[in-house]
């Protein structure tokens, strides 16, 4: 019995902090004087009232499963990744160049797996120096991560307006990708850019759940985060393994890049990467850095993501910023009751 | 074209740095008593809105000053409670803190200005004058100096850093010491993000610390958690974005304009190098992230 409430502990702990996140958004609704239920009916018609915002739920998810997992998997190691922001940009970047200068008489499927390719390699390395640094010179990861974000917004930026701005639009954008070479878009979900990306994504968790759960690689993660110095005398190494884990979780960006690119903009944008990479942290914290948990929490701050969008139209006082406060909030309940980078403990 | 002279140089580099050189200083108190301070991009963008909002309210910037640093002390014992009494994980507490008011503020500017981003212009009268983050800065780097080095308070500090069970054994509570420690951070880096909004600009814009939480953290790692080196350090970041002012729109010959963005990124890719050339050598508190 006692075993049985120690494994739903973590399940129940989530849950309580999304119910707190949401009370707490509700409060911040009143205050700013709307009518919380009101705020919550028009999230909830934003998130779920037609085909289209649902296939926008699908879409926003699978761009979330992956930056989840860009925080989860170094979690698995005991680093911390907060860089998913840049590492999704420099995916994104690469993902586009890679899709606009590839042979055109290439087929569709090698063309777009390239390109998806280009874009996991590309934010992998990118993330890698931060991992690097952390694993082989003790310069926190942390900091790492977040200077390459700004790193990336800029260079990234200075690329698209400098070397490769399309000249059919005022925005600093870069030229269409071929119609052909873009991810298929379920039919369902009138137009909303729902595409194979979510498919993608989930192979992903799964595989992050057999590579943790099945194999010694896993198993090497795990022993560097619980004790690295056991680790260290049972012949593992360390840094390479934090390294690894850390390149690993970045380079899932590359998918989270590929859906933007590819499924939705057909083309790079400016700063595409919209806050997605930060609400990876939410989404890895509320799924307790597990694979199944990710995935849900994903759809989870998705359908919250997509339903405050309507805020902005239909609510007078609150704006979208709302889904921040609670995301935080959720942040805030679930890591005062769990340790995830700790060298002690379990990711309970 | 006028070209200054080397005390202008140093005196506006003071200038820009002094936000920063508050956050190093506020991640020293937190830090040197063993706990992490990821939180204080988070501290001082609160304090550059609680202090731009006083501001603006209250007609003087001084009172902007004095409010958000009170504001400051408060996220610090939020802080606090997260991480010394419910044992949270530090680094991720600290985001957490920073993801509250990336997320907070917006809806609280919404809430007060009907604008999520951005606080109403500050006249001339209710900014602070232009001298004030240099002597804001160098007030808080003389006590800080003298506290840490010369009190014993500064010696509890330190030992609660390295050796908390000899605090203990010395009759002072680790856990005190700390608690003061992260109210002074919160406190004092607030103050350093109100520079920014009163003084250094005329109001508070959106994220408009731009990872100087961070850089702060960098620049005392490098200054090895000593008050003066970090600041000089810091200083460093001043050049920097003193340079970056007069690099924009200047023609390097043989390579054209220099572009404004990678004239933007040159702070982050410093502190990139430090982090991974200069970290190696410097030893962090022995118990730091184990409080």
């Amino acid at each position: 019995m006692m075993q049985q409430l120690s494994k739903l502990k973590p399940f129940l702990v989530s849950i309580m902090g999304l119910a707190l996140g949401l009370l707490a958004g509700s409060l911040v609704a009143a205050c700013a004087g709307e009518n919380p239920l009101d705020v919550l009916m028009i999230m909830v018609k934003g998130a779920f009232g037609t085909l289209h915002d649902q296939g926008m739920v699908i879409y926003f998810a699978s761009i979330l499963i992956a930056t989840g997992l860009a925080v989860a998997i170094p979690f698995q190691a005991g680093v911390f990744n907060i860089g998913a922001e840049g590492q999704t940009l420099i995916g994104a970047m690469a993902c586009a160049l890679a899709a606009l200068h590839l042979p055109q008489d290439l087929p569709a499927f090698v063309a777009v797996t390239v390109s998806i390719l280009a874009a996991v390699l590309a934010a992998g390395v990118w993330g890698g120096i931060a991992g690097a640094i952390r694993a082989f010179r003790g310069g926190h990861e942390v900091i790492g991560s977040i200077m390459l974000n700004f790193i990336a917004a800029g260079l990234t930026g200075w690329l698209v307006v400098g070397t490769f701005q399309t000249s059919d639009s005022q925005n600093p954008e870069t030229a269409a990708i071929a119609e052909q070479w873009r991810l298929g878009r379920f039919p369902a979900f009138e137009g909303a850019p729902a595409t194979v990306a979510i498919l993608i994504s989930l192979l992903a968790a799964a595989i992050f759940w057999i590579v943790v759960e099945k194999t010694r690689p896993g198993f090497r993660l795990k022993a560097v985060r619980q004790s690295p110095d056991a680790a260290q005398v049972a012949g593992y190494s360390v840094p390479w393994t934090r390294f690894w884990a850390f390149f690993a979780g970045s380079a899932a960006c590359g998918l989270a890049a590929a859906a933007m690119v590819l499924g939705e903009a057909g083309r790079f944008r400016m700063e595409m990467s919209e806050g997605f990479g930060f609400l990876g942290i939410p989404v890895a914290l509320l799924g307790r850095g597990r694979p199944l948990g990710v995935v849900f929490s994903a759809f989870l701050f998705a359908a919250l993501h997509h339903g405050a969008s309507a805020l902005d139209i239909e609510a007078t006082k609150v704006t979208r910023d709302l889904a921040q406060v609670i995301a935080a909030v959720v942040v805030i309940f679930v890591v005062a009751q769990a340790r995830f980078t700790s060298a002690e403990g379990d990711l309970q | 074209m006028e070209s200054l002279s080397l005390v202008e140089l140093f005196l506006s580099a003071l200038r820009f740095a002094a936000p920063l050189i508050l956050a190093a200083i506020a991640g020293l108190y937190s830090e040197r008593s063993g706990v992490i301070q990821i939180a204080l991009e988070g501290f001082m963008l609160f304090g550059a809105f609680v202090g731009a909002t006083s501001a603006h309210m209250f007609g003087h910037g001084l009172t902007g000053l004095f409010m958000a640093s009170a504001f400051g002390v408060m996220v610090g014992v939020f802080y606090g409670i997260l991480v010394l009494k419910l044992k949270a994980d530090q680094i991720v507490a600290g985001t957490a803190i920073n993801m509250l008011a990336w997320g907070g503020i917006p809806v609280v500017s919404k809430m007060l200005f009907d604008v999520t981003s951005n606080t109403p212009a500050l006249e001339a009268s209710e900014r602070l004058p232009h001298w004030m983050p240099i002597v804001v800065a160098v007030t808080i780097v003389a006590v800080s100096y003298v506290l840490i080095h010369r009190t014993p308070f500064g010696l509890w500090l330190t030992v609660a850093g390295e050796k908390p069970e000899a605090l203990r054994a010395a009759g002072v509570s680790p856990a005190g010491v700390r608690w003061i420690a992260l109210m002074i951070s919160g406190g004092v880096a607030a103050l350093g993000g109100a520079l920014l909004s009163i003084s250094l600009a005329s109001s508070y814009t959106r994220n408009m610390t731009a990872g100087r939480g961070f850089m702060a953290l960098a620049a005392l790692i490098l200054g090895k958690w000593k008050p003066v080196p970090a600041c000089i350090a810091c200083l460093l970041f001043g050049v920097c974005e003193v340079a970056q002012l007069k690099l924009q729109g200047i023609m390097i010959p043989g390579f054209g304009v220099v572009p404004v963005q990678l004239v933007q990124i040159l702070p982050y890719a410093i502190t990139m190098f430090l982090l991974a050339g200069v970290v190696g050598e410097s030893r962090a508190p022995a118990k730091l992230g184990q409080s």
